[in-house]
């Protein structure tokens, strides 16, 4: 029985195999709100969706922070001061959105909401080691979590990590090899 | 021995790569703020496209006034200005309502159901519609419109149609709602078509 399931859900990710992740933004930014959100919509949601979704772990949570974050960027678009960052603006947006998602999370009478895509009862099967590591970082602070996802999950500089976290690049540097550490330290007691 | 990054890198790939290009939806109207819905409700959005066909239906009527959707309407068209309807629909396997179980409305609980409703003074009339029926009459209404042929006879809920004088809306509200077998309770401005 796993064996039919772990072959489906292998199907599931061959369809779409390279990760897009950072595509080279459009050539000249339109400079209305609605083509050039569009426009970043078109290269960067798959991206951000993803990203909403390794933090969250529910796929309509994720598509729910994902549209806010356009929508927000929509609504700030004639007040931004610059324009060439947006990208920047929308993965903060991101982050905080799944951020507030996951302390909603825990006060009690809310919602039921989905097991995480990289639970045992969850249709996608991750496989039992990647679950181990993913609830491992899930009991990660949340800057620490979100230092790891962003530099090994988005690939991004440290730069762009202390822009979308907002702190320095001493402080990501710290956060990062701190949780790294952390992360291996969760990881060797459970084995 | 792979390295923690390694196997950080590949378990969050992994996570990640379960969502495709399939998944992105087209980027939502900035305009329209959040549904606050759950999502993955799609037998709920089947049931709701029905409730938003009947209520086109009431506010249809509203509109024209009664003057094409009403002449048709069995008994209704005889009831006094201040009676109102009530429509008490029933549960169905599609029902959204978690107190449905989803599972439609027993027998037992249609009698029990019909029951109060004739015990409730203010009620004049309590019309038992079935699912075919209540198929025959929004098609009826809808012949005109290009939507109508994607509903199929059962998605429309079977239903006690019920005709009461205006003070006794809120004890056929009370009465009925949260019973077994109830789904939702839907005041009806004009009489039905």
């Amino acid at each position: 029985m796993a064996e039919a399931t772990n072959e489906a859900g292998r199907r599931l990710w061959d369809m779409e195999t390279e990760t897009v992740f950072d595509e080279p933004p459009p050539r000249e930014a339109p400079m209305d709100a609605s083509g050039a959100v569009t426009e970043l919509y078109r290269g960067h949601a798959l991206g951000l969706m993803r990203l909403a979704l390794v933090m969250i772990g529910d796929r309509g949570t994720a598509e729910d922070v994902v549209q806010d974050a356009f929508a927000g960027l929509y609504r700030r678009w004639p007040r931004l001061r610059d324009r060439e960052n947006a990208l920047t603006y929308v993965r903060s947006a991101v982050l905080n959105g799944s951020r507030t998602a996951l302390r909603r999370r825990r006060r009690p009478f809310r919602a039921v909401h989905q097991p995480p895509v990289w639970s045992a009862e969850s249709e996608a099967m991750v496989g039992e080691d990647r679950r181990e590591v993913v609830e491992a970082l899930h009991r990660l602070p949340a800057r620490q979590r979100e230092a790891l996802v962003l530099r090994y999950f988005c690939d991004l500089s440290e730069e762009e990590i202390a822009d979308a976290m907002r702190v320095s690049r001493g402080t990501v540097k710290s956060t990062t090899s701190r949780a790294l550490a952390s992360l291996g330290r969760i990881l060797e007691g459970e084995k | 021995m792979k390295s923690t990054e390694d196997r950080l890198r590949e378990a969050l790939k992994t996570v990640g790569d379960t969502m495709g290009s399939e998944d992105v939806p087209p980027m939502r109207s900035p305009v329209s703020r959040r549904s606050g819905l759950a999502r993955p409700a799609v037998l709920a959005s089947a049931c709701a496209v029905v409730l938003v066909l009947i209520g086109g239906l009431v506010v249809g009527g509203l509109v024209v006034g009664g003057k094409t959707l009403t002449g048709n309407g069995g008994g209704a068209a005889s009831s006094p200005p201040e009676d109102k309807h009530v429509a008490v629909y029933l549960c169905t396997k599609t029902s959204s309502n978690a107190s449905c179980g989803h599972a439609e409305a027993t027998d037992a609980q249609k009698a029990n159901i019909k029951e109060r409703l004739a015990n409730i003074r203010q009620v004049r009339q309590v019309a038992y519609e079935s699912k075919l029926q209540a198929y025959e009459r929004v098609k009826k209404a809808f012949s005109d419109k290009k939507h109508w042929e994607t509903v199929k006879p059962g998605d429309i809920p079977e239903a006690f149609r019920v005709q009461v004088s205006n003070d006794g809306v809120k004890l056929v509200q009370q009465a009925v709602i949260g019973l077994p077998g109830v789904d939702t309770v839907i005041v009806e401005d004009k009489p039905r078509a």
